[in-house]
C-alpha cells in the first residue's frame, strides 16, 4: 500500500513542482504599468447638458457623471468612456452633446456623441500632430487645435506654428486639416457665422504676438485660407500681445456688409479695430478685404466690451487701469471717445455686461457692473446716457457705486434672475459673499464662510465652502440664505435633473448628491471614490 | 526580482524532490531501510514564512511584483498507523498581506488574506533526517481590503470577503534524527527540529470586493465596487518545524 499511493503521491509531487516551475518562468515577472505609481491625473469637469466628464489621462479613460431623481430618491449614475493613447485635453460642445478628446499619444481627436447618452461609440479623427489645445466653435461647426508650447517634455520636433483643423459642417472626417500660421497662436477666437456679400462666412482669429491670423474657416484655396494682421508696424517693434479680441458680426447701417474684430493688447492707449468686407475689386485675388482702424482707448486699456445700444449704435467700452481708474467709451462709427472716472479705488480687473429693466421703463436698458479685486466698491454704468463728445456723466446717474464689506474677488452674474442679481465672491475665509441687486444697486452681504463655488437654479443659488462641510441655499430676490449639512466641505456644485451634485476635494471622485427642494442628510447620498470604480479590473497603460 | 529568484530555487529543488520522491518510493520496495516510520504517535508544528505569488493582473494595484509576504502556521498529526504509513494531517493557517501606495500618494491600499485548511500531507523518513512530501488541503479564505484616499480622515473604507481556497504542493524537511538512546535526555528523544518548506500553487474563488464602505458614517453611502480580486497563484514557505512524539 505503502508503496503504491507513494507513487502516486510522488507523481502528483513532481507534477506540481514542474508546473510551478514552468509558470514561473513564463510568467513570474509580471508587467505592471508605471501609471501606478505616477499621480493620478484627473481633469476638472466639463460641464455637459445634463453630466459632467472628467478626463482621467492615468487610466486614458473618460468619466461621466450624472445626478438626479429616480422615484424621489437622490442617485448618481457613473460610466466610463474610453479614450484613445495618453489623452491630453478635453472639450464640449456649446450645446453640450459632443465631447472632444484629444489624445496626444495616437494623434487623433476621439469625438464622442452625448446625444444618445448611453452610447459609447465614438469616431477617431487622425490629427498628425499632438495638439495640447482644443478650440470648439460655438456654432458646432469646426474644431481648432493647436500647441500651447508649454510642455516641453518628450518633444523631439514640433510646428508650434501649426493648427489642425476639423470641420464637422458634413459629419466626422477621417482626418483633419492643418495650416501653417505666420506666428504661434496664444488662443484662438471663433466668430458667430455671418453673412458678406450675401454669402455665410465663418471665421476665427489667432492671437500671437504683435500679430492676429484670420482664420476663414470656408476658404477653398491657401491665399484666402489665412490673412495676417500685424499690430506693429516692425518686429522689431515692443511686443504686443493680444490680451481680449471681440468679434461684432452685427448689422452695421452705417458700415454695410461689414464686420469687425477688435483687439486690446497689453500695451498702448488704442483698440485695433480690424474690418472685414468682401472684395470690391472685380478681379480682386483674394476674396475679403481688411482694413484696420486705430481707436484711442485711453490709458492702460485692461478689458473691453462691445455695446450694441439702440438709437446709439456700437459703442467700446473699454476699462482703464493704473492710479486712477477710469472707463472710456468710443464711438466707433466716428472714431471718437471720451474717458471718465470710476467710482472704485483701485485698477479695475473686469467687467459684466448685462441688461435690467428701470423702474418706470417699458424697455430694458444695457448696464456694465465693473469691478476691481483690490477695492470694495464697484460701478454700475449706463451706457446709454452717456454722451461721447459732450461733457463727463454726472456721478449717481450714470455710473453709480455700490459698496460691498469687502472686495470681490469675482463677480458673476445670475442669468436666470434677469440679469438683475449678481453675486460677489470674497476671497477671506469668513468674509462669506454678497448678493447684488443690480435694478437697485444695492448690495446684501452674506456673512459666513468664503463661496467656493455657486450655481443657480430659478430664483435660487447654491453654494458650497471650501472650508465647511455646508451647503447653502438662497433667494436671489430677498438674499436669504438657509444652511444644509454635507460630509465634507464642498469644491464644485452643480444642479442636474432635481438634484444638487456637490464634489468634495480629491482626486478620486467624492460627490454628494441632494434633493434640491429639500437638501436634507436624510435623502442625500454620499459616494466616494467613483474614479476608483472597479480598480482591479482596468488595465493601465 | 530576490524573491524571484530564491523561488525559482525552491521550485527546482521542489522539482527535483518531487521526480525524486517518485524514485524513492519505486525503490522503496528494495529498500525498506531507508524508510523511517514514526513508532509512535506525533504531532508536527510548523511556523513557517510564507510568500505568495498570484499571477492576475487585477493584483497589479496591490503589487509591483505580486509578491506578497506572510507567515505560514500547521498544526499536524501523524496517521501512519491510522490511515496509511507516512501521512500526516494538517490544519494550517496562512496569513499573507500588504501596504501599497498608489498613484503617488493619491491612494493607499491595506491588503490582507488569511486561510484556514484542512490539508493531507504524505511522505517518507528517508534515513532518519529527510521528509520529502506531497500535501494537499482546502479550507475557507478570507480576504480584508480598507483604502485610504484623504489621510486626515478617521474612517476609511473597508470590505471584507469570504472564498473558498484549495492548495496543491510539495515540500522537503530536514530535521535533526531523534535522539535514540533510553538513558539520555528524554526531551532529546521524543522532540526534534527541523527546517522545512513548500512550493505549490493556491487556488481560490475570486474575491468580489463590492462593498467599499466606511464605518459610523451617518450618511447614506453608496457602497465602492473596486471588483474582483484572482489571487490564485504559486507560494512556497519556509521556517522551522517542531516535531514531538508522545
Amino acid at each position: 500500500m505503502w508503496t503504491q499511493t507513494g507513487k502516486w503521491l510522488g507523481a502528483l509531487g513532481a507534477t506540481v513542482a514542474v508546473v510551478s516551475l514552468g509558470m514561473l518562468g513564463t510568467g513570474c515577472d509580471p508587467e505592471v504599468s508605471d501609471v501606478w505609481n505616477q499621480p493620478f491625473q484627473i481633469s476638472a469637469p466639463v460641464a455637459g447638458a445634463d453630466e459632467l466628464a472628467y478626463l482621467n489621462r492615468s487610466f486614458e479613460q473618460v468619466h461621466l457623471v450624472r445626478a438626479g431623481l429616480d422615484d424621489g430618491n437622490t442617485e448618481l449614475v457613473w460610466r466610463r468612456l474610453e479614450t484613445g493613447s495618453e489623452p491630453g485635453v478635453m472639450a464640449r460642445s456649446a450645446d453640450g452633446n459632443m465631447l472632444f478628446v484629444v489624445n496626444e499619444g495616437d494623434k487623433t481627436l476621439g469625438v464622442y456623441d452625448r446625444s444618445t447618452l448611453d452610447s459609447d461609440a465614438h469616431e477617431s479623427v487622425v490629427l498628425g500632430s499632438p495638439y495640447d489645445r482644443i478650440s470648439v466653435d460655438p456654432e458646432g461647426e469646426f474644431v481648432l487645435l493647436s500647441f500651447t508650447g508649454a510642455n516641453t517634455q518628450g518633444v523631439v520636433a514640433r510646428n508650434l506654428n501649426e493648427i489642425g483643423i476639423v470641420d464637422l459642417r458634413g459629419g466626422v472626417p477621417e482626418t483633419a486639416e492643418f495650416a501653417t500660421l505666420f506666428n504661434r497662436a496664444q488662443d484662438l477666437v471663433f466668430a458667430p457665422g455671418f453673412e458678406l456679400g450675401g454669402k455665410r462666412e465663418r471665421l476665427a482669429a489667432a492671437l500671437s504676438p504683435s500679430e492676429i491670423t484670420l482664420i476663414d474657416l470656408l476658404a477653398d484655396n491657401e491665399l484666402d485660407r489665412l490673412r495676417s494682421v500685424p499690430l506693429t508696424i516692425s518686429q522689431a517693434d515692443e511686443v504686443r500681445n493680444p490680451r481680449q479680441v471681440v468679434f461684432d458680426t452685427s448689422v452695421n447701417p452705417s458700415a454695410p456688409d461689414t464686420i469687425s474684430l477688435y483687439v486690446l493688447t497689453d500695451r498702448g492707449q488704442d483698440i485695433t479695430q480690424i474690418v472685414v468686407q468682401p472684395s470690391l475689386r472685380a478681379d480682386a485675388s483674394r476674396k475679403l478685404d481688411i482694413s484696420i482702424n486705430q481707436l484711442a482707448a485711453g490709458p492702460q486699456p485692461v478689458k473691453m466690451a462691445v455695446l450694441d445700444l439702440p438709437e446709439v449704435g456700437t459703442r467700446l467700452l473699454v476699462l482703464n487701469g493704473g492710479q486712477q481708474p477710469r472707463f472710456t467709451m468710443i464711438d466707433v462709427a466716428s472714431g471718437e471717445s471720451a474717458t471718465f472716472d470710476l467710482p472704485i479705488t483701485a485698477s479695475p480687473s473686469d467687467l459684466l455686461v448685462f441688461k435690467t429693466l428701470p423702474q418706470g421703463s417699458e424697455r430694458a436698458e444695457t448696464r456694465v457692473l465693473a469691478y476691481s479685486t483690490n477695492s470694495p466698491l464697484t460701478a454700475v454704468i449706463r451706457p446709454e446716457s452717456i454722451t461721447v463728445s459732450g461733457e463727463a456723466p454726472t456721478a449717481g446717474r450714470t455710473v453709480e457705486a455700490i459698496r460691498l464689506r469687502q472686495a470681490p474677488q469675482r463677480i458673476v452674474l445670475a442669468d436666470e434672475s434677469g440679469g438683475e442679481r449678481a453675486i460677489a465672491f470674497h476671497r477671506s475665509n469668513q468674509d462669506g459673499f454678497s448678493v447684488l441687486n443690480l435694478r437697485t444697486n444695492r448690495a446684501i452681504p452674506i456673512q459666513g464662510y468664503a463661496l467656493s463655488d455657486l450655481t443657480f437654479e430659478g430664483s435660487l443659488g447654491y453654494g458650497v465652502f471650501s472650508n465647511s462641510p455646508h451647503l447653502v441655499r438662497f433667494d436671489l430676490q430677498t438674499g436669504h440664505p438657509t444652511v444644509f449639512d454635507l460630509p465634507a466641505a464642498g469644491q464644485r456644485v452643480f444642479v442636474q435633473d432635481g438634484a444638487v451634485l456637490v464634489q468634495h476635494p480629491g482626486q478620486t471622485g467624492r460627490f454628494t448628491v441632494l434633493d434640491a427642494t429639500e437638501p436634507v442628510v436624510k435623502t442625500a447620498r454620499h459616494y466616494d471614490n467613483v474614479f476608483l470604480n472597479r480598480l482591479f479590473e482596468q488595465e493601465l497603460p | 526580482m530576490k524573491f524571484n529568484r530564491i523561488s525559482a530555487g525552491m521550485m527546482v529543488l521542489a522539482g527535483f524532490l518531487g521526480a525524486g520522491l517518485v524514485s524513492v518510493e519505486a525503490s522503496a520496495a528494495e529498500s525498506e531501510s531507508l524508510v523511517v516510520s514514526a513508532p509512535q504517535n506525533e504531532l508536527i508544528v510548523e511556523i513557517h514564512s510564507a510568500m505568495l505569488h498570484p499571477m492576475s493582473d487585477s493584483v497589479d494595484a496591490l503589487s509591483d511584483d505580486h509578491w506578497f509576504e506572510g507567515v505560514s502556521l500547521g498544526l499536524g498529526y501523524d496517521l501512519s498507523y491510522l490511515v496509511l504509513p507516512g501521512l500526516r494531517g494538517f490544519v494550517l493557517y496562512e496569513a499573507v498581506g500588504k501596504s501599497q501606495e498608489r498613484f503617488d500618494g493619491a491612494l493607499d491600499l491595506d491588503w490582507m488574506r488569511q486561510v484556514v485548511m484542512v490539508a493531507a500531507d504524505y511522505g517518507p523518513d528517508l534515513w532518519g533526517f529527510v521528509r520529502p512530501s506531497v500535501r494537499v488541503g482546502a479550507g475557507y479564505a478570507t480576504q480584508k481590503l480598507h483604502l485610504t484616499t484623504n489621510r486626515a480622515e478617521s474612517t476609511r473604507p473597508s470590505d471584507r470577503t469570504h472564498d473558498l481556497a484549495a492548495t496543491g504542493a510539495v515540500g522537503l524537511e530536514l530535521y535533526i534524527p531523534f535522539g535514540d538512546d533510553p538513558a539520555g535526555s528524554l526531551f532529546f528523544n521524543k522532540v526534534t527540529l527541523g527546517l522545512g518548506g513548500h512550493v505549490g500553487y493556491m487556488f481560490q474563488t475570486a474575491a468580489e470586493f463590492d462593498e467599499l464602505t466606511r464605518s459610523g458614517d451617518s450618511w447614506q453611502q453608496e457602497p465602492l465596487q473596486l471588483g474582483a480580486l484572482d489571487m490564485n497563484g504559486l507560494y512556497w514557505n519556509l521556517g522551522l518545524t517542531v516535531r514531538v512524539r508522545f
